[in-house]
């Protein structure tokens, strides 16, 4: 056991560090969710792309520089505390990504890969429909087979995109099988949303962001070569890399590290409102938030030792997005009746408030962690 | 950067865990819920003792020149957690923390410390309680931040009546004339800081053994228990507490091995007890919670001493309480991250009167 970095993982944490230091934008970008924010967020995903910082773990030949797990931790670490833009690649990243090198053909690793890390492709998850949410094998967007054409067509409907008005391209699942019933008979599907027969219709989330969409398919052509995985294998795909999104990927430590820092900062400006009790409650968070720092640390060991990170990564979910709320809620204590104004803190609590629904309820969580972790009875 | 016990630290602690398991059963824990005044614990609770002896356990942190196991901070958390599984009716974290201690200020009872012959009850806050105090041959008293001088006694305390809610932890107070016959100990102060943290943070080892222990017992208890036709384990609302319980002891965990290495390696005293002071916070909370949904899930049997549940759950709130609560602690890191104005001082022993 030793809590001590090593000597080249300080050096790439300085490089980094000096990198940000120069490059992050002095005035924070409108948000990622508006068209000009979002065009401005690409700006930045190509500044890092040109610094080979956009996917530190993934192999120089597809934009990355090979980092290793740590040093991906040590990144989000900086990134966080340097404040830079949201990533607005990040469902491509970490979502679509990991699929890509596990099931992805070499061709398709080097057509998609190269131009997500460049952010010239921008990635949406066409997860959720009307009727499918909680319960993704209820999917019902059908795609039927085209022989002469080399591929399917695909009708139906996705809903809950994230960025989904802004983004370029969209994967989901859709059921390939006619005759497949829930999570059999569905396939892992790569989609421009420019191609012909998609409408997108953006909407507006609770927090104000319109970048949510709906996503139509209308006879949507998708030739053979953007099937991930095999036909009729999209559910073992999608599940494959469930864990990463539930759980690590998604919600770095160092996000939090710095959120308590500034929850810290907001409670020095405003010592005359900080009673004991909230103290005691910052004091509480921050426990939480280095509690949750520990249990990376320790999972990014395992998964070093060659343990796999499955269910566990249900216990990072619940943990990671039930702290963000009680932060925020924090913060609206302290900011009192300024927390009826529309601002930094006001947005993120509302966006708080979304992490416990997003990358699988909390709800789903639990019933995991209880069933697979501690193996109730289903 | 690895946190994660190695190789050694889980073969010592996996071949603890065989030997608990088969000798400290929770009947060991009940013979000494029917003797608490006694002066000489039950013979099966002695059992345990001499089979830990014969282990080496009680000389775990001693060093080897003095005769003891010459093991670390992190071996004692690994060890700690594993008699928290079993909740052993004996003073076992007082003992292997005052074992070094008292080995090098008082050379003549380095080998009977060693080899088992004197179990040590440790009251860390003077006068306080001391638990097993009646049936231990030397009783530590001292250690606490706020009583940092340490004095021995070589007799164990009279039992005085008083009733702890853990019966198998039966406590009693060190009169003040007999406090006063008491021998100081010459202990450098790094010697009682470290003395003090490992009290803290072997309990909040043992905090997540007891925590696991009673997640297993609902585990399996709600598995088995039908009502309406179907496990009551298979309710959600039984789920999802279960679950928490769950989430809450797996991130104290983590904490409580790094404050481990912190004791060992962090050179800022101050960063050393926040690390501490936060790793009984986090284990106290989940065992505290741990507590209230298993006896919840177990519904009315768990509510009985018939049932073994509450032989864990009162130990759990009787660690909970010792050693510092997690009021205390959470002031303690409060001060640390800069939070808490200078005037505002929360002591180990700021604590209700006991009558």
């Amino acid at each position: 056991m030793d809590l001590r970095y090593t000597d080249k993982e300080k050096a790439f944490r300085a490089e980094v560090r000096d990198w940000l230091a120069a490059n992050v934008p002095r005035k924070p970008l409108p948000s990622g969710d508006t068209p000009e924010g979002f065009a401005r967020h690409v700006e930045w995903e190509k500044k890092l792309y040109s610094a080979r910082l956009s996917a530190v773990s993934w192999p120089r030949e597809f934009g990355g520089r090979g980092a290793s797990l740590w040093e991906w931790l040590i990144f989000e670490e900086e990134y966080y505390r340097a404040d830079a833009p949201n990533r607005v690649t990040q469902n491509g990243i970490f979502l679509l990504a990991p699929a890509v090198f596990e099931f992805g053909t070499p061709e398709q690793q080097r057509r998609i890969l190269p131009r997500m890390a460049a952010a010239e492709d921008l990635w949406a998850q066409g997860w959720s429909e009307p009727d499918a949410g909680s319960d993704l094998a209820a999917v019902r967007s059908r795609a039927t087979r085209d022989d002469a054409a080399g591929g399917w067509r695909v009708s139906g409907q996705k809903i809950w995109v994230t960025r989904g008005a802004f983004c370029t391209h969209l994967f989901g699942l859709f059921r390939t099988d006619p005759h497949g019933q829930r999570h059999r008979g569905l396939s892992y599907l790569l989609i421009p949303l420019d191609a012909p027969g998609v409408t997108v219709r953006p909407f507006e989330r609770l927090d104000g962001d319109p970048g949510f969409a709906e996503v139509f398919f209308d006879d949507v052509f998708v030739p053979d070569c953007d099937v991930l995985g095999d036909v009729n294998q999209g559910w073992r795909v999608a599940m494959a890399v469930a864990g990463s999104e539930r759980g690590m990927t998604l919600r770095s430590p160092g996000r939090y590290l710095r959120a308590v820092e500034r929850l810290q900062a907001l409670a020095a400006e405003h010592p005359e409102v900080v009673s004991a009790s909230i103290r005691e409650r910052i004091a509480d968070i921050w426990m939480e938030v280095q509690a949750y720092h520990l249990f990376t640390l320790q999972q990014i060991t395992a998964i070093t030792d060659g343990e796999k990170v499955g269910a566990e990564a249900s216990l990072n979910k619940v943990f990671w997005s039930e702290l963000d709320i009680r932060l925020h809620e924090i913060a609206l204590d302290i900011l009192g009746e300024a927390a009826v104004l529309d601002a930094p803190w006001t947005r993120g609590f509302q966006f708080s408030l979304s992490g416990t629904i997003y990358a699988g309820t909390n709800e789903i969580q639990r019933n995991i962690i209880a069933e697979r972790l501690l193996g109730l009875p289903r | 950067m690895r946190l994660a016990l190695n190789e050694d630290h889980r073969q010592l602690a996996d071949a603890v865990r065989d030997v608990l398991e088969n000798e400290c059963s929770p009947q060991v824990i009940r013979a000494a819920w029917a003797t608490p005044g006694s002066r000489v614990p039950a013979e099966p609770v002695l059992h345990v003792w001499r089979v830990l002896a014969d282990l080496g356990v009680p000389g775990l942190l001693v060093p080897e020149r003095l005769g003891g196991l010459g093991l670390d901070d992190i071996y004692l958390v690994a060890l700690m957690e594993e008699f928290g599984r079993v909740a052993p009716p004996l003073p076992v974290l007082e003992t292997i923390c005052a074992a070094p201690v008292i080995a090098e200020a008082r050379a003549e009872y380095a080998e009977r410390l060693v080899s088992g012959d004197i179990r040590v009850a440790w009251a860390p806050d003077r006068q306080r309680l001391v638990p097993w105090g009646a049936q231990a041959s030397l009783i530590l008293l001292g250690g606490s931040p706020a009583s940092r001088q340490l004095a021995l006694l070589d007799e164990p305390l009279a039992p005085d009546g008083t009733v702890a809610v853990d019966r198998a932890r039966p406590v009693v107070r060190c009169p003040r004339h007999v406090e006063q016959r008491a021998a100081t100990l010459a202990v450098s102060s790094v010697k009682v800081d470290q003395l003090w943290l490992r009290g803290v943070l072997g309990s909040a080892a043992q905090l997540i053994g007891l925590a696991r222990r009673m997640i297993e017992m609902t585990v399996g208890y709600v598995s088995g228990r039908t009502q309406f036709g179907v496990p009551v384990g298979s309710f959600q609302a039984v789920k999802h507490a279960l679950a928490d319980a769950h989430i809450a002891v797996e991130f104290a965990r983590p904490a409580v091995l790094a404050a481990a290495w912190s004791l060992m390696h962090e050179e800022d005293p101050s960063l050393v007890a926040r690390d501490v002071s936060m790793a009984k916070v986090l284990s106290g909370r989940a065992a505290i919670r741990t507590a209230r949904t298993a006896i919840q899930c177990h519904g009315g049997v768990g509510y009985t001493t018939e049932y073994d549940l509450h032989l864990f759950a009162k130990r759990a709130w009787a660690l909970d309480a010792s050693f510092g609560t997690a009021r205390y602690h959470r002031d303690l890191v409060a001060r640390a991250i800069g939070l808490t104005p200078e005037d505002h001082v929360s002591s180990a022993d700021s604590t209700v009167e006991i009558r």
